[in-house]
């Protein structure tokens, strides 16, 4: 439908999609029956109007329309999701070979049969797959032959070994993935002998690699031929020990977890988010060259890095999307949930920041152990936002309902970069009025003038005197000289 | 005072909005833009009936946008549970009758408003058998026993 309007064609349009039957004389004009209400008419909307009816039901419920009558066998063809799990298919949770090649043929027939435009398409599949070549023929044709754009593969859990858990070797062509149009790909139980599916993958955005087994070498080539990931996940055995190097550019969001890697060196300048479950490495072999991220909060404990997220806020510019933050409200943060610390570091002056900060916390799945906040300073905020989105309101905390919601709870907070501000005190009244933070607030001044150390103080008096609802909750700083000795 | 747009339904009535109510649907919006509503805007298609319930759902879902905005910077934190509110308010309001959803579906389609596509798209079919769709809709089978048999194999699975 064209998106401009005259009055004549707004009346032409609806005209065309009234529920009549539309029939031309012989003059070419439009003669409109009225028809009664019993009139199959929802078989006579275009398949575009369909297909977003469609876009809404489970798998079987799109094939099964193909039966509804003769205008309705073809539909179905043109969705532009296919979710196929093929133990849904054979309705077993265990596939023996049998059924696993009869399912196999069943996802084989949909994606044949399928027609047009394919967006996404997540496959559920069984080891077997991927030594009688069918999984290579399904990635063939959704890659190169539908130019899909979201793919999501899994590989089911072995049965027959499941205590080795070994993976199966994709084993697919050189430049299986490069396609243009792909932009995301899932993987999860494989292993890779080598990197060659992956080469020029230059338009992939966003990568996950779960549970997927190579040489350290394999990974960094992989990572080499994907220029454009802005988003990648990790969750990685590593064979052969060696160093990990993610260089991406253009990498905002960054999930890890290795296991058997000897170090890791992560330089993505613009990285927003970085989340560690857990590095087989020791300390001195870990790397970062991401200059935003830095948490005062040292997550290294005992040679072994404690599963953390670190997160700094910036305002995406109009119109824009954070890609980062989206990753964080998304069903994702159930992978992060048992990375129960957590680091923000945001300007808690920009309503559009504290409300991303608002959002995070709200959509955390549990109760989280530690949550740094560190506040941007306000040198950093003005570099960070010339523009200021959001930054017009002064009265963003002048509410004293519970933040992020009443549902949220956190063990431990830490104020770093407290400079004794209107908003650093007003979100810590809240966070210990309402019972937010159980056991600890500890707060980390900026290092600053003399001046400012007083209103610092003063601050933390202040905050000691709010009723609380915890009976151990404390109230600590790292500068002992800024608290009132009588208070202790 | 906010700007009026005047809308007309099939049977001639004339409905008169805010212009920020109209403004949530874009074909409307690109009007606005062309400057050419002045004097009211015939909706041949759209019933009296369907145009009111379009327009409750539209003038809602301007006022949560709007206090979601104001959330944003001041007042209310309860973000979430105001998100909550309105996707119940959602789920009351397309408790309809099946001629009526249809005819919002199809509204909403036509003046493209994306929200209320997607909230009658979802009621429509969801959860339904292939007799009770075939039933609401007055689809009438074209099939022969043998033929929908046919069909049926075709991805077997679907229907077991």
């Amino acid at each position: 439908m064209s998106i401009f309007f005259t009055k004549e064609s707004i009346v032409l349009a609806s005209q065309s999609m009234d529920r009549s039957i539309p029939l031309s004389d012989v003059d070419g004009e439009m003669i409109h029956v009225e028809v009664v209400n019993s009139l199959d008419w929802i078989s006579k909307l275009p398949n575009d109007l369909l297909l977003k009816v469609l876009s809404k039901l489970s798998m079987e419920e799109v094939l099964r329309t193909s039966v509804l009558s003769k205008r309705w066998v073809d539909v179905w063809k043109e969705t532009s999701h296919l979710y196929l799990d093929m133990r849904r298919i054979a309705k077993a949770k265990i596939l023996l070979p049998e059924v696993s090649h009869q399912a196999a043929r069943s996802v084989t027939k949909i994606i044949k049969d399928h027609r047009g435009h394919l967006e996404r398409c997540t496959i559920y599949h069984d080891s077997l797959q991927c030594e009688d070549g069918v999984f290579e023929s399904w990635i063939q044709s959704l890659v190169n032959v539908k130019h899909i754009k979201h793919l999501k593969l899994v590989n089911l859990f072995d049965h027959f070994e499941p205590i080795t858990g070994s993976h199966v070797t994709l084993d697919l062509l050189p430049k299986s993935f490069s396609h243009p149009d792909l932009i995301s790909l899932f993987l999860d139980e494989y292993n890779l002998e080598t990197p060659h599916a992956f080469y020029s993958c230059r338009s992939l955005k966003d990568l996950s690699l779960i549970n997927v087994s190579a040489e350290t070498e394999v990974f960094n080539a992989v990572l080499v031929s994907c220029p454009s990931l802005e988003v990648l996940a990790l969750k990685i055995s590593c064979h052969k020990k060696g160093f990990l190097k993610i260089e991406n550019h253009n990498l905002k969001f960054l999930f890890l977890s290795c296991l058997g890697i000897k170090g890791i060196n992560v330089s993505s300048p613009n990285l927003d988010i970085l989340s560690i479950e857990y590095l087989s490495c020791k300390e001195e072999n870990f790397f970062t060259a991401s200059p935003r991220l830095h948490s005062h909060r040292n997550y290294w404990a005992a040679g072994q890095c404690l599963a953390h997220t670190s997160y700094i806020i910036s305002c995406p510019q109009q119109g824009e999307e954070s890609i980062g933050h989206k990753v964080m409200l998304s069903g994702f943060t159930d992978c992060m949930k048992m990375l129960s610390l957590m680091s923000v570091s945001v300007d808690l002056t920009n309503a559009k920041e504290v409300e991303m900060l608002r959002q995070v916390l709200a959509a955390w799945p549990v109760e989280m152990g530690e949550l740094e906040i560190v506040s941007k300073s306000n040198n950093d905020a003005i570099k960070e936002s010339e523009s200021s989105i959001g930054k017009t309101r002064n009265t963003i905390w002048e509410e004293t309902k519970p933040f992020p919601n009443a549902e949220f709870r956190v063990y431990t907070v830490w104020l770093s970069n407290f400079s004794g501000s209107e908003e650093e005190f007003a979100l810590a009244s809240r966070v210990i009025t309402h019972g937010t933070v159980i056991w600890n607030m500890k707060i980390r001044p900026s290092s600053s003038s003399t001046t400012k150390k007083s209103k610092i103080k003063a601050a933390i008096a202040k905050l000691k005197e709010l009723p609380k609802c915890h009976n151990y909750f404390r109230i600590t700083c790292s500068d002992e000289a800024l608290v009132e000795p009588s208070l202790w | 005072m906010s700007k009026k747009i005047i809308f007309e339904s099939s049977e001639g009535e004339s409905f008169e909005v805010d212009e920020a109510v109209a403004l949530e649907c874009q074909t409307i919006k690109n009007m606005i833009e062309d400057d050419c509503t002045d004097g009211g805007i015939p909706l041949a298609n759209v019933n009296s009936a369907t145009l009111t319930k379009v327009i409750d759902y539209c003038k809602k879902h301007v006022e949560a946008a709007a206090a979601a905005e104001a959330n944003a910077g001041d007042k209310d934190i309860y973000g979430a549970n105001k998100d909550i509110e309105l996707k119940t308010w959602d789920e009351e309001f397309v408790k309809v009758d099946q001629p009526l959803l249809f005819d919002l579906m199809l509204a909403a389609n036509f003046l493209i408003i994306p929200g209320l596509l997607d909230l009658t798209c979802k009621t429509m079919m969801r959860g339904k058998t292939v007799l009770q769709i075939r039933e609401i809709f007055h689809i009438k089978k074209d099939y022969t026993d043998a033929e929908e048999a046919e069909v049926r194999k075709e991805n077997a699975w679907a229907f077991e």
